[in-house]
Formats: structure tokens, C-alpha cells, sequence
């Protein structure tokens, strides 16, 4: 992946963070944080905010979007509206040079990795990603140039869906004021996928990764279809201090050729582990980066590539941060005592048997 | 001693319920009284089986031989005195004792009594204070001891009973019969000495364990999920002075290459003939006397816990620690390194230190950290090097003086061979020397002449069928807590081996063991079931070592084996410590594998999980 270009509507992760959320949108930005704490992340490419206005531009879209701004109370005639500029812009086409510039990146990271994912990335930052999700698209499995132009055009008029527009309108943000960045990241195989906390959820431990994993995406996991297998590994030592394989993993999601996700049964895995300790250590490790570059436990969704071996074939797909009491957050039992106090209160509290 | 404890499951039958196996019958009279179950119902039975007991396999994995039974009543003594009346651990009195079919069975006893828990308070601040304030100077202090009352010891002489007295008896008007006197006062010497030694062994241990268990507890509290080989790591010595005689057999490796005359010992004679062939050559009488600097003490070394006068100790079986310098000398010549990495080791520990510290956030908790560790650090030379004093050079030489009263009885047609001494306990054998001696005075045969051959034949018998009918793990019902620090540190009694323990007495047939990981890594070879200290020879290179348990004179065999598996043991114990130093995966504690794993059963070994798993039987 190139650390600068010379493009002018792209930027690469590199380039991509907290600081430029305006130009590569909230989605793109984390991802970038992600590539800054040198966390392995599916690579990708940017299309930036300043290719969506040379695009409204080109096209003479923004004289609708600014109507949109003076619409008020009238929740009718502004889905109408957005109707209005939808339609308009799935029937433009991206300027001359815009789209040689994004065919030159799509076929470099397209010659590597097959097929990719066309996300977007709007540059509205100020709430969580949970109400976020489902108002913008996510085209995967993107093969050609023609397929990736249209999922491009695609994303810019997600910008303007009837869940999105009443949205801005809620908190008062302009309509024009928001633009939508389109990422473009290749996709992952996934053979196995889960997730990762930085403290262990259930007692607070700061010294341990806890991390659960089944088969195929991660959605198996996070939608409770599985038990998942389990490993509590030493954020001191590395080791895997505990491992669990789950008999119990049922199903798993999976991404067809064509992109389209499926839900399909497991064969058999009998005791296989679906992420095996090699793996589960290298895991750990990057979540000790994640931590540290963010200053907090973090919760973390990660994926692990089947066309790859270990380490290569592990990436981060998104961490956040968790709220758990960590032991280390409250005073210790021993606190204010001095060492003989210590020592007698250790041996009046025994071991329980 | 029990709080409520609803779940009647969870129990182990009571002595009085464990049946005496067929050819057994009679066990009891080679104790005394006081050291067995009762089995007629009565309050001594009620209150026996009001408490949990469990066997003592880590230090009594065998039947108790009468006269080796003076070993645990020395320790009964010496441990529960410093908790109960010395040191006045608030929560804890002693731990008592009760042998059944031939096996040792130990309970902790507690101060249940909040009021008198809170009482006992002040005395331990101030007496165990006064101990941790002084630890080092009291542990030099402690050191030059131990050392004289083994030297006291040493110095007791067992001569048979002549015909007539000596005539100094006579002319320095001795007033006593002299040799008859002696014999029988060095004997009650001899026992008190033995005593005395185990006064000192327990003089700091039961503090030293206190203050680890602390520092345990706190990094237990900040990171649940701490494995317990972390915490020893973190405090354990680098060189405790366990590993030095099996540091000598490295020198003399090294001194054997650089004399030139290695090929003398790789032609493995065994020792006589070694020592013979090295005679022959002036390099080779150079190495003898090198080999002499290291006999004392470091070769006063059992090859098991040292409660157990069978295993053979390397003064006396010198094929023993020649075998593993033999060893040392081929690995040198294929160039490989024999030298413990002790400065990598040092570095790890610090480093593992370091990285738990700096998880911690709050001020007051890092300054806990820190004087935790600090105390622990401070007392754990003690809790290493003093098995060294007591155990192994202490009961060598109590063994080598038992054994000269041994052949004395044998003079006097009292037992056939020497080893039958231990047939007898120690109140018995003061019993035999006072028909000796009188009887001789007398002038008429002792009357034990008539008795004790035919009597140790029986004792025999009984000792071989206990052998092949070990009893429960545990007896009665366990408790809710326990709060006495050896019964936590160094048997490792928790939750989860009494689970293991209630487990195991169902079902034997299995293929997976779990203990606790006593060091890390993963490992997979044959195994090698050795179970007493005699059978150590068999072991061979890449091998898995599976035993009841293991003792600092197998460390030589530590340096073939790819990893180690017991019955019993806390992450205190020998295995634990030794293997970590060699950095080999061990599980302890998994109660039954020796029971279990055969010779040459494929294992997996995973020290960090603490699981052993047979994949081919």
C-alpha cells in the first residue's frame, strides 16, 4: 500500500484518521487510527468528500441539496425531495478524470486481492456508529471498474436515503454540510472470525486478552448463533493462559463470490479450533498495540483471511472503545493497610475450598 | 471445624468406613496409639471424622515405615508449634496428624472464634513483626545452626557393647557403665537432635509462606486471571542452594574434560570401577580429589522428599551423581551448554515484574506491589535452601547413624539385616536398646531376640500390601475455607483439586488429566512412571517424567526429560520450582497419573493449561 500519492480525490489509510474526518469521512477515519496504531487492516483506498463535491459539481447536483436546507416541517415534501436528487444522481456519471484517477487505484488493489467491498464514509461525525448503521450501503464483491463506478455512485446517493436526510434534519445539520467519502477495501475470506476484548469483561483482569472465535464472519459471534471457542491469553507473557473449544458452533456466515453473504451449516468441525494458539498469540499482541495507541480497553472485531497463513492472515475490521471496571480502576483490599496488616488479613481470608 | 457445607456429594468416605486390606489386618501396632484412627465409635472417632483430612502424598507417598513415621511427628510438632504458640497465627492452630492403612493423613486446624481470632492478633504482630523486620540477620543466624545441630549429630558414635567395660571406667571413676550408657543415651541424643533440626526447619517457613501468600493474594485480586508460576517467577531465587550439588556435577564435568580423561567415564563403569581406573592416572587422582571438595555436604542429597529411608542418597550411591556427570560430560562433548541461564533468568523475573507493575494505576496499589514483592523476594531464600539442611544432609546423616544402631541389633540377633530397623518405631527402639543394654549387663540374652524377627516379618508383609492398596485421596468432608498457609502453598489444597480428587475416586478410566500448570510450555513424548526415588535410573533421554512426586536430587534428570508430570504438589513444590528453572512444561497435582499413564504411553504435556492428555496407550 503506498504511504502518499499523488492523487487528488484519494488517500490511503496512512493518510486517513481522526484529523481528516472531514475529507475521508468517520468510517475511514477509524480505520486509518486503526493502520496508525500498526494493526494489521484489509487494505484500502479513500475516495475523498472532495471527490463527491467535484462529482455534485460536475453534475450541477448542489442547487438541489442547497433546497433541501430551506425545507422545513415538512417531512413530505423533503422525501421528495431527496427522492428528487437520488434519482439524479444514480443517472450522472463521475467526471472524465475522477474516474481514471479511482480505475488506476481499483485495479492495483483489485490485481492483489480479487474482488472488494464499496463502503461509504459519510464526513457526519458527531454521533456513534450504532445509529448509523443501515442508513448509508456497503457494496461487496466488486470485481470490474463498472461495478466499482456505479457502487461509488451508489454510496453518494445513499447520502441522500429517506432515513439519512430525516437524520440531519433531527439534529439540525445541514444537508450541505455533509459529504460522503467512499472507501474502498479489499475483502476478506473469512475463514475464522470474532472478537477481542483488551480486560476481561467478566472480572475486570488488565493483565489478560479475552478473545472468542468461530467459524466464517464474524456476525456468527456477535449474533450469539455459536458458542464461540474462547482463549484468555497473558498480555505479559503472551502465552494462552486459557483455551476453550467449543463442540458447539453450528452455523457460520459466509461471502459468496458474488459478494452476497449466506448462512450455511458447519460441517463437523468436531474439536477443531476455529483460530488456532499460534494465531490466538498474534491476535493478542495487536490488541496490546490497540490499547496503547488508544489509551483504553478496547472491544475489537477482527477476521482472519483463509487464502493467507498466520501472521498475514489476521485483520482488524473495527475496535471501540469498552467500558468495564478493571481492577486496577478501584483501591485494592490491601490498600491502607500496612505489610503486617496485609498479612493478616491474607491469612484470615484463607482460600475458599 | 466446619462452617455450613450443604453439599453432602462432595465428601470422601471417613477412616472408620475405609476397609483394612486383606493381609493388612494389625497395621495399626506399628504406630502409636496417638498417630492412628480410631475405628470403635466414640467421641475420638466423632471428633476424627468432624475434619477433612487428606493424604500427605507430597511428602508420605509410601506406606510409613515405623521408624520413618518419626519424620512427620517431628513435623506435626515443629510446624504447629510455630503456628499455634509461637507465632500465634490468628486464624490457624496446627495441623494434626493420623496414619491410616499405613498412609499419612493431615488436617489443618483453625480458630474458628472471631474473639480469639482477634485475640492472637497482637501477639503475631509483634513476634512475627519482629521476625520480618530482622529476616536476613535472623536467617544467617538460622543458617550457622542448623548447621551445628547436623554437626552435633554427625559427632554421636554408636559402638557395640564389649565384653568388659573399659578401665577408665575404672580408674577415672567414671561411676557409670559406660558403653551400655552411651549407646542408650546417644540413641535418646540422636532422636532429640533429629527433633531439634526440625525445630529449625519450621522456625521462618510458616512466616515465609504467610508473607508470599500475601503477595500472591494481592496480584490474585489485580489480575484474576494471573497464572501462579507467574507469581513464583516474579519472586523466586535465582540460586537457591538446592540446585548445588547438582551444580557440582556440572564442575566436574567441566574438570573432568579439562583433565583430559572424559573417556574413562564414558566407558560408564559404575563408580567402584570408575574410581579405580581414575586412580591410574595422575588426572585422574587430580579429579578425586576434586571429587572429594564436593562430597560435603552437597552429596548428603536424597533422591526423593527425604522422608523415606529407601531412597538412596548420593553419598551412599555414588553411581547416582556419577551417572548425571557422565551425562554432563557427553552433552559438552557434542558442545552443548550446561550452564543454568541464570542471568537470562534474573532478567526474565525482573521484567515479569515490571510488566504486572505497570498494568497497576493507582499510587497506593504500586507501592503494595512493591513491598509485597520486596517481602516475598525477602523471604524466599529461606523458604528454598532450607529443605537442603534438614532433609537431605540432616537425615543423611540420621540415616547413617540409624543404620550403625542397626547393625549393632543385628550383633544382638535382634532383627536379621540392618535395613529391618526400620521396622521399628522410635518409642520401640528406645524400648529395644534399654533389653540390650540391661540384658547385657544381665549377662543373658536380649528377650527382643525371641520377638522382633518374626514381628518384622509380619511388619513387612503389611508395609508391601499397603503398598498395593493405596486408600482415598481425601477423608471426610471438606471445608469452606482454609486459612492455614502451608495446607494452601504447599499442598495446594483448593477448590479445584478436591473437585479432581472427588473425580478421580469415581472414574479412573481416562484419558485426560487436569492439575495445575506449574510450568509453562507444551510437550509430547513417552512416558516414564517412575514411582520411588530407585527407580530415577530408568529414566532416558526426551522421556516424560510421570511420579507421585519429585525431589531436588532428580534434578540431574531434569536436564533429559522433556517435561513432568505428578500426583501431587503446589506451585511451591520441588517440580514446580525445578522445572521452571529448566524451563520444561510441568503439570502437578493431577492426583492420579501415576495410577493412570503406563511406560510408554504417548503424552501431550501442556504446562500452561495444566492438562495432560495420553494420545496413545
Amino acid at each position: 500500500m503506498k504511504a502518499s500519492n499523488n492523487y487528488s480525490f484519494i488517500k490511503y489509510p496512512d493518510e486517513c484518521g481522526a484529523h481528516n474526518t472531514h475529507l475521508v469521512g468517520g468510517k475511514a477515519s477509524s480505520l486509518g487510527e486503526l493502520f496508525r496504531a500498526n494493526v494489521p487492516v484489509p487494505p484500502f483506498f479513500v475516495i475523498t468528500s472532495k471527490g463527491f463535491q467535484e462529482f455534485m459539481n460536475y453534475n450541477n447536483l448542489l442547487p438541489a441539496v442547497s433546497r433541501l436546507d430551506n425545507v422545513e416541517h415538512d417531512d413530505e415534501k423533503l422525501l421528495a425531495l431527496s427522492k428528487e436528487i437520488r434519482e439524479k444522481i444514480l443517472t450522472a456519471s463521475l467526471p472524465n478524470h475522477l474516474e481514471k484517477e479511482l480505475g488506476t487505484a481499483f485495479h492495483e488493489i483489485i490485481s492483489v486481492w480479487g474482488s472488494i467491498a464499496v463502503r461509504s464514509s459519510a464526513t457526519l461525525e458527531d454521533v456513534s456508529e450504532a445509529s448509523f448503521a443501515g442508513q448509508y450501503e456497503s457494496y461487496l464483491g466488486i470485481k470490474t471498474g463498472e461495478q466499482f463506478y456505479d457502487a461509488v455512485i451508489k454510496c453518494y446517493a445513499s447520502l441522500f436515503n429517506d432515513r439519512a436526510v430525516l437524520y440531519r434534519n433531527r439534529i439540525n445539520k445541514a444537508h450541505t454540510n455533509v459529504h460522503m467519502a467512499v472507501i474502498a477495501q479489499s475483502l476478506v475470506r473469512a475463514r475464522s472470525a470474532g472478537v477481542m476484548f483488551t480486560v476481561n469483561p467478566l472480572n475486570g483482569d488488565p493483565s489478560v486478552n479475552i478473545i472468542e472465535s468461530s467459524w466464517g464472519l464474524g456476525e456468527a459471534v456477535v449474533n450469539g448463533e455459536v458458542i464461540p471457542d474462547s482463549y484468555m491469553i497473558s498480555k505479559v507473557t503472551g502465552e494462552v493462559l486459557k483455551l476453550k473449544t467449543s463442540k458447539n458452533k453450528p452455523i457460520k456466515y459466509e461471502t459468496l463470490d458474488d459478494g452476497s453473504v449466506v448462512k450455511v451449516e458447519n460441517p463437523p468441525e468436531g474439536p477443531e479450533l476455529s483460530l488456532s494458539k499460534e494465531e490466538a498469540v498474534f491476535l493478542g499482541d495487536i490488541g496490546i498495540k490497540l490499547e496503547q495507541y488508544f489509551g483504553r480497553p478496547q472491544d475489537i472485531e477482527w477476521v482472519v483471511d483463509k487464502r493467507f497463513k498466520p501472521p498475514e492472515n489476521i485483520f482488524v475490521v473495527q475496535s471501540r472503545p469498552v467500558t468495564v471496571n478493571t481492577t486496577v480502576s478501584k483501591a485494592s483490599r490491601q490498600t491502607g493497610l500496612n505489610i503486617m496488616d496485609r498479612i493478616i488479613q491474607t491469612l484470615m481470608a484463607g482460600a475458599r475450598v | 471445624m466446619f462452617r455450613d457445607f450443604d453439599m453432602s456429594e462432595r465428601k470422601f468416605p471417613h477412616a472408620y468406613e475405609v476397609a483394612t486390606p486383606k493381609g493388612a489386618e494389625g497395621w495399626e501396632t506399628m504406630y502409636p496409639q496417638f498417630y492412628t484412627f480410631s475405628r470403635e465409635p466414640g467421641s475420638k472417632r466423632d471428633w476424627e471424622s468432624s475434619l477433612f483430612w487428606f493424604q500427605d502424598g507430597m511428602h508420605h507417598g509410601e506406606p510409613l515405615y515405623p521408624l520413618d513415621a518419626i519424620h512427620p511427628m517431628a513435623w506435626q510438632w515443629a510446624l504447629s508449634s510455630y503456628n499455634s504458640r509461637t507465632f500465634v497465627v490468628p486464624p490457624a492452630l496446627g495441623i494434626a496428624h493420623r496414619v491410616l492403612n499405613c498412609y499419612l493423613y493431615i488436617t489443618p486446624i483453625p480458630v474458628l472464634d472471631p474473639k480469639e481470632v482477634e485475640r492472637r492478633v497482637g501477639y503475631f504482630m509483634k513476634r512475627a513483626g519482629y521476625y520480618y523486620q530482622n529476616w536476613n540477620k535472623i536467617f544467617d543466624e538460622w543458617k550457622v545452626n542448623a548447621e551445628k545441630i547436623v554437626k552435633e549429630m554427625e559427632g554421636l558414635e554408636f559402638r557395640d557393647l564389649p565384653e568388659f567395660e573399659d578401665e577408665e571406667v575404672v580408674f577415672k571413676h567414671m561411676g557409670l557403665s559406660k558403653s551400655s550408657y552411651t549407646l542408650y543415651e546417644n540413641y535418646h541424643k540422636l532422636v532429640l537432635l533429629h527433633f531439634r533440626l526440625w525445630q529449625k526447619h519450621f522456625e521462618m517457613l510458616n512466616l515465609g509462606y504467610a508473607a508470599y501468600l500475601t503477595f500472591y493474594m494481592f496480584c490474585k485480586e489485580k489480575f484474576p486471571g494471573i497464572p501462579d508460576q507467574h507469581i513464583a517467577r516474579m519472586v523466586a531465587g535465582i540460586e537457591s542452594i538446592l540446585f548445588r550439588p547438582d551444580q557440582e556435577c556440572r564442575r566436574l564435568a567441566r574438570e573432568a574434560l579439562k583433565l583430559g580423561i572424559s573417556d574413562i567415564f564414558l566407558r560408564r563403569l559404575g563408580y567402584e570401577r570408575t574410581v579405580e581406573e581414575l586412580r591410574k592416572v595422575e588426572n585422574g587422582m587430580k579429579w578425586l580429589a576434586e571429587l572429594e571438595k564436593s562430597k560435603y555436604p552437597w552429596f548428603y542429597y536424597a533422591t526423593g522428599p527425604g522422608f523415606f529411608h529407601t531412597e538412596p542418597r548420593w553419598i551412599d550411591n555414588p553411581d547416582i551423581p556419577l551417572g548425571f556427570i557422565t551425562d554432563y560430560i557427553e552433552k559438552l562433548m557434542r558442545n552443548e551448554d550446561i550452564e543454568l541461564p541464570t542471568e537470562k533468568l534474573r532478567r526474565e523475573r525482573e521484567e515479569l515484574a515490571q510488566r504486572y507493575k505497570s498494568l497497576l494505576k493507582d499510587p497506593q496499589d504500586i507501592k503494595t506491589f512493591e513491598e509485597n514483592l520486596q517481602l516475598a523476594r525477602t523471604v524466599f531464600p529461606y523458604v528454598e535452601d532450607h529443605n537442603f539442611y534438614v532433609e537431605h544432609w540432616g537425615h543423611t546423616i540420621w540415616y547413617k547413624k540409624i543404620r550403625e544402631i542397626g547393625s549393632i541389633l543385628v550383633n544382638h540377633g535382634i532383627i536379621r539385616n540392618v535395613e529391618d530397623i526400620f521396622y521399628l518405631n522410635w518409642f520401640e527402639l528406645s524400648q529395644v536398646l534399654y533389653d540390650v543394654c540391661a540384658n547385657w549387663a544381665v549377662g543373658v540374652e536380649p528377650a527382643g531376640k525371641y520377638y522382633w524377627p518374626a514381628e518384622v516379618e509380619r511388619r513387612r508383609k503389611i508395609i508391601e500390601t499397603c503398598r498395593q492398596n493405596r486408600p482415598p485421596p481425601a477423608l471426610g468432608k471438606p471445608p469452606e475455607v482454609i486459612t492455614e498457609p502451608f495446607t494452601i502453598m504447599l499442598w495446594g489444597v483448593t477448590k479445584d483439586r478436591i473437585e479432581q480428587w472427588l473425580s478421580g475416586a469415581v472414574q479412573k478410566a481416562v484419558n485426560k488429566l487436569s492439575g495445575l500448570p506449574a510450568s509453562p510450555g507444551v510437550a509430547e513424548g513417552r512416558a516414564r512412571v517412575v514411582l520411588s526415588a530407585e527407580e530415577i535410573v530408568k529414566v532416558k533421554e526426551g522421556e516424560i517424567l510421570v511420579a507421585p512426586i519429585t525431589a531436588p536430587a532428580w534434578n540431574p534428570v531434569f536436564t533429559k526429560i522433556k517435561a513432568t508430570v505428578t500426583d501431587i504438589g503446589g506451585i511451591m513444590s520441588h517440580t514446580a520450582i525445578v522445572c521452571r528453572e529448566y524451563g520444561l512444561p510441568a503439570v502437578v497435582g493431577t492426583g492420579f497419573a501415576t495410577q493412570v499413564i503406563k511406560d510408554g504411553m504417548r503424552l501431550r504435556v501442556d504446562g500452561n493449561e495444566g492438562v495432560v492428555e495420553i494420545l496413545e496407550g
